[in-house]
């Protein structure tokens, strides 16, 4: 029970809070927060500076970085203005996200029924190989990336937070994986494009073949 | 419940202000104002100029503390600085030493 801290909803700390256990933030907070275990910041929280933890539940109001060793979790309702930066990160419809927003490592098995939603859009439905292609490399360094698709993980990541109002994707690793068929879409017209018709010179019913004159 | 809990591993450095219930089980350090009641753990720490509407102290405060109702330290409990309350108990075996100033 010591473990488990709580700031009221009519208490505001100016300065930082640091330690172990978990924290629960109800009231404002002005400077970071650092704890080596859960963070849990309501609706009525607010916090300006980083925090920093475990475990973070967001569905206040932050305007400073997030960090946490495990995973990120920002609730509908929440405004975050700052960079987001866990090994798992979960940003719910609803939340306004303005910044970095980036994960480590390699993406799990639980995004994929995420990828097949994707999938049944009508953008990516009618090219599943680009997804499939682009995904591998999404996973792997950024530098190893096709030019055409070219903007590393920060710089995609930072358009990410117009497309979070915006796109029905529940999940950053579904827009991220999203993003590849929309920007391969241009190819898609040049492909199922004709090779323009050959030029015939107009040639009149009947006319009998010209003869070219040579130069004698 | 208490409104306000500081649980015993964290540290809190700066203001500290509320309009409910404190419980400190940590660290504080700062100034601690609050309009409630303002009590400290054995556990806990307080390095700073406590006002509260009440206060009970049954671990460890450096400042001074003034009260609009009361103060109590408990036995156990240790508190360096002055006190400005209407009403105070010391408790057999709780460390004192301050002013005292009961002219409400």
């Amino acid at each position: 029970m010591a473990d488990e801290s709580v700031i009221g909803a009519t208490t505001r700390i100016r300065g930082n809070v640091t330690g172990s256990g978990s924290l629960r933030v109800e009231g404002t907070v002005e400077g970071d927060v650092q704890v080596e275990g859960d963070v849990v910041l309501t609706e009525a929280g607010r916090v300006r500076g980083s925090i920093s933890g475990a475990t973070l539940h967001i569905a206040g109001q932050v305007a400073g970085d997030l960090h946490a060793t495990d995973s990120i979790s920002v609730e509908a309702g929440a405004r975050v203005v700052g960079d987001i930066i866990a090994a798992r990160i979960g940003i719910v419809e609803g939340a306004l996200v303005r910044g970095l927003v980036q994960t480590d490592g390699e993406p799990s098995a639980a995004p994929r029924p995420a990828a097949k939603a994707s999938r049944s859009t009508p953008a990516a439905a009618a090219r599943p190989a680009p997804v499939v292609r682009e995904r591998p490399s999404a996973a792997a360094s950024p530098a190893a990336r096709t030019p055409v698709t070219a903007p590393p993980a920060s710089r995609r990541a930072q358009s990410l937070p117009a497309r979070t109002q915006a796109s029905p994707a529940t999940k950053a690793e579904a827009e991220v994986k999203a993003k590849p068929s929309e920007a391969s879409e241009p190819k898609a017209p040049a492909r199922s494009r004709k090779p323009p018709a050959p030029v015939v010179p107009a040639v009149k019913r009947g006319a009998p073949a010209k003869k070219k004159r040579r130069a004698t | 419940m208490a409104g306000t809990v500081i649980g015993e591993g964290l540290s809190v450095d700066g203001e500290l202000t509320s309009d409910e219930e404190i419980v400190v089980h940590g660290t504080v350090r700062g100034t601690l104002s609050a309009t409630d009641v303002v009590s400290v753990g054995t556990e806990g720490t307080v390095e700073a100029n406590i006002q509260a509407a009440a206060l009970s102290v049954a671990g460890r405060v450096t400042g001074n503390v003034t009260a609009t109702e009361r103060i109590d330290i408990q036995a156990g409990g240790r508190l360096i600085g002055d006190v400005k309350a209407a009403r105070l108990t010391i408790a057999d075996g709780a460390s004192f030493k301050g002013n005292v100033d009961m002219d409400a």
